[in-house]
């Protein structure tokens, strides 16, 4: 007997694309707007992105989810060894901890909660097999700072929030759209 | 494979090696194909973004099967593992489109370690057959030719006997504060040349001090890329073709062991032969040996050009090292007021341990130190500020120290470009498992540390931060990032040059000893690393060459 878990674990750690390849090699951003589930189960997403608010308050409502929606749907990244596994059985394994620990799933835990979780995950105690909770941890970090001060274009960054955050102007300047037609071609 | 094509001299390769050969030999009246694996790019190509170019390497293939990954075992690993260190911008103008920009000339140090160390245990290095004076007059080509800002006469230790074609760049007035510092430790800190224009030059505009240099293009053509300088000088002669998206497969000979062309494969992926009287191969050291070795024949049953065996051995980097010092910004304002405090470029270099014999090591010379602003990236500020948390750093405190990083700190910081000893450690050879998107092994890359790089590496680094701990006011914390690690897109030494064609794969013209109309002129030619980034040195040889070449064509000794 195959649990929900597993089919879903499988699924994913075998690569998204044999399910859907099509889709996914399409990489079309507008239509994964608003197919999310196709890149991460809902419970599985719900725990990705309240780990993500924790670790860099503001992250989600600047555009998060699109963020990292937009580089695992994405030929070549989507290929890479790690990402999408490793954020998939992460949120797997915050909501198993959280669940052991809190009785209810990691979404759904107090702020100092989760926090108390991350911080495990963080110091690499969460020991499972195949899995490193630092480096998930890391990964999903280190995701949270460029969405949050990418080019807007790739969906986080949205307002161009976290440039204004940091008042860094050299990010946002950007001649080439002051710049005539009939350039020179370097 | 189509009709065969015929042309006067093809390069491989468009970056720092192969322009200053394409363009001299066109203006001198040959017809000269450049094939270019990568992408041709113009200034609309050149944002700033982080994510699309830094992060998600823009400028150089995907480390994934299928693409072009290399291969790569550092110290402290077993096996070989997917990698892209190892390229170098895989596009028109090569490296040279998201380098720095820091042009320091090679030293006599340099070129005679061999013999000014009497030799190194355990170290393969061998004098260069040429001397500081026949590369010295073709320093000054390249530098007029592509357009260099500095000031002259201020570094002791230069070998230059003319002025900079264009005026130092403006730096931040925390220079004064390094000059401060440095002056009374016993040192000499000199403006940093750099490869910018700081004035019009040659129909191009001077920098706009957008900060964003290396790992970026260029966004106004201000950067003295040879995309920018030297190959719109080439295509203007009339004879010169730039073809990118074309990747050469296979380097042919004749049965008189001469180079008879080359074999490529357009973006269509569909393959070409291309006949040239000459073959200039410059595809980067690692990419140029891998050709080299891809190019085995009956004749050349271990590789082109390879009777001594040493094609891909050899190889050297740059041994790296980097200390960071955080100043607050309303202290620095205080002493240096509030002008200029927005500039991107520190410009300061220090010398004085080049060569030394006081340093107590076994490899008697230090290197280069490059005191710079923190790079402007802000993606690449906030996760080191997190690493070097161990991570700790995370929630409203990793907001806070956003926060304080972005509006009242200045990271001063030096990078040591040190001597990286060839032995036989170092080197690159063909993976028999891994093969590229065209169905070729990919480049083999092994890289074990000589002892003694990095001693002297650790030694540059505490003398970095003497400089650091000195400066006033003084900074609220120092530390060192690294005391030796590798820079992997400086590399060279895989068909070093000398008289022996025991001893080495090129003749002193960077002509290969085996076939004679066969010359590799990116960073493969030299026997040792310098301690400074190669690339104004392997334009000055290229030109030097490129002279060689065009005479040989004069005199007649090049078969039509």
């Amino acid at each position: 007997m195959i649990t929900r878990r597993q089919m879903i674990l499988g699924l994913l750690s075998a690569g998204g694309a044999t399910l859907c390849p099509g889709l996914l090699k399409a990489g079309a951003n507008t239509l994964i707007g608003t197919m999310s589930g196709w890149v991460f189960e809902p419970d599985r997403l719900r725990a990705l992105l309240a780990a993500a608010e924790r670790v860099l308050p503001g992250v989600v409502g600047a555009g998060f989810e699109d963020y990292i929606n937009y580089w695992l749907v994405r030929e070549p990244f989507n290929r890479a060894a790690d990402w999408k596994p490793l954020l998939n059985i992460g949120a797997v394994h915050l909501d198993r901890i959280a669940r052991k620990k809190f009785a209810r799933v990691f979404a759904d835990c107090r702020p100092e909660q989760q926090d108390e979780l991350l911080v495990s995950f963080q110091r690499g105690e969460i020991k499972a097999r195949r899995f490193s909770s630092n480096a998930f941890f890391q990964r999903l970090a280190a995701l949270c700072a460029e969405s949050f001060l990418s080019d807007p274009k790739y969906g986080g960054n949205r307002g161009q929030i976290g440039w204004h955050f940091i008042g860094h102007h050299a990010c946002w300047w950007a001649p080439r759209r002051k710049l005539p037609a009939g350039l020179p071609v370097y | 494979m189509g009709k065969a094509e015929r042309t006067d001299v093809v390069v491989i390769g468009s970056g720092a090696g192969g322009a200053p050969v394409a363009v001299t030999l066109a203006e001198a009246g040959a017809r000269v194909v450049i094939l270019e694996r990568g992408s041709a790019y113009t200034i609309r190509n050149f944002t700033h973004d982080e994510v699309g170019i830094c992060r998600r390497d823009f400028f150089v293939p995907f480390p994934y099967p299928g693409h072009s990954p290399h291969t790569i075992r550092k110290r402290g690993q077993d096996g070989y593992r997917l990698t892209t260190e190892g390229w170098v911008g895989v596009c028109v103008g090569g490296g040279t489109v998201h380098m720095s920009g820091f042009t320091y000339r090679f030293k006599e140090s340099d070129l005679r370690l061999r013999s000014m160390t009497g030799g190194i245990a355990g170290a393969d290095i061998a004098d260069w057959p040429i001397s500081m004076d026949d590369l010295l007059p073709y320093y000054d080509l390249y530098e007029a030719r592509i357009g260099v800002s500095g000031k002259a006469g201020v570094n002791p230790f230069e070998t230059r006997k003319r002025p900079f074609p264009l005026p130092a760049l403006r730096p931040h007035p925390a220079a004064r504060m390094v000059d401060e510092a440095a002056g009374p430790l016993g040192f000499h800190p000199f403006p940093t040349p750099r490869a910018l224009l700081s004035a019009p030059y040659g129909g191009r505009p001077p920098c706009n001090y957008c900060g964003f240099c290396g790992e970026y293009g260029c966004e106004n053509g201000a950067k003295s890329s040879v995309a920018a300088s030297l190959l719109p000088q080439a295509e203007k002669t009339g004879r010169c073709q730039v073809r990118p998206g074309c990747m050469v497969t296979r380097i042919l000979t004749d049965n008189e062991d001469r180079a008879a062309g080359v074999v490529y494969q357009d973006a269509r992926g569909k393959e070409h032969k291309l006949e040239a009287r000459v073959v200039v191969l410059a595809a980067t050291a690692i990419e140029s040996a891998r050709l080299l070795l891809l190019s085995e024949s009956g004749r050349f049953p271990h590789g082109l050009a390879n009777s001594s065996g040493l094609v891909g051995k050899n190889l050297t980097f740059s041994t790296f090292g980097k200390g960071t010092a955080i100043f607050e910004r309303h202290k620095l304002e205080k002493k240096l007021g509030p002008e200029g405090m927005d500039l991107p470029f520190l410009l300061r270099s220090v010398q004085d341990d080049y060569w030394n014999e006081k340093n107590g090591l076994l490899l008697p010379k230090g290197g280069t130190y490059n005191f710079l602003l923190h790079h402007p990236n802000p993606i690449n500020a906030a996760v080191r500020l997190m690493m070097e948390s161990k991570w700790n750093l995370w929630g409203q405190k990793l907001k806070d120290r956003l926060h304080e990083y972005f509006h009242d700190e200045l990271w001063v910081e030096f990078e040591v470009f040190g001597e990286f000893l060839p032995h036989s450690g170092c080197y690159v050879d063909l993976d028999p498992r891994v093969r590229d998107g065209f169905g070729l092994p990919v480049a083999r890359i092994t890289n074990l540390h000589h002892p003694a790089s990095d001693e002297v590496n650790k030694f540059c680094v505490r003398r970095g931060m003497d400089i650091l701990n000195a400066m006033r006011p003084a900074p609220k914390k120092v530390w060192p990032f690294t005391w030796s690690s590798t820079t992997y897109h400086l590399q060279h030494g895989t068909c070093r040059f000398g008289t022996d064609p025991a001893r080495s794969v090129l003749d002193p013209d960077c002509m290969a000893h085996d076939v004679r109309n066969l010359y590799v002129t990116d960073g493969s030619f030299m026997p040792s690393s310098g301690a400074v980034p190669a690339t104004p040195t392997i334009m000055a040889n290229s030109f030097r060459v490129a002279e060689k070449i065009a005479r040989r064509f004069r005199h007649h000794e090049i078969p039509a």
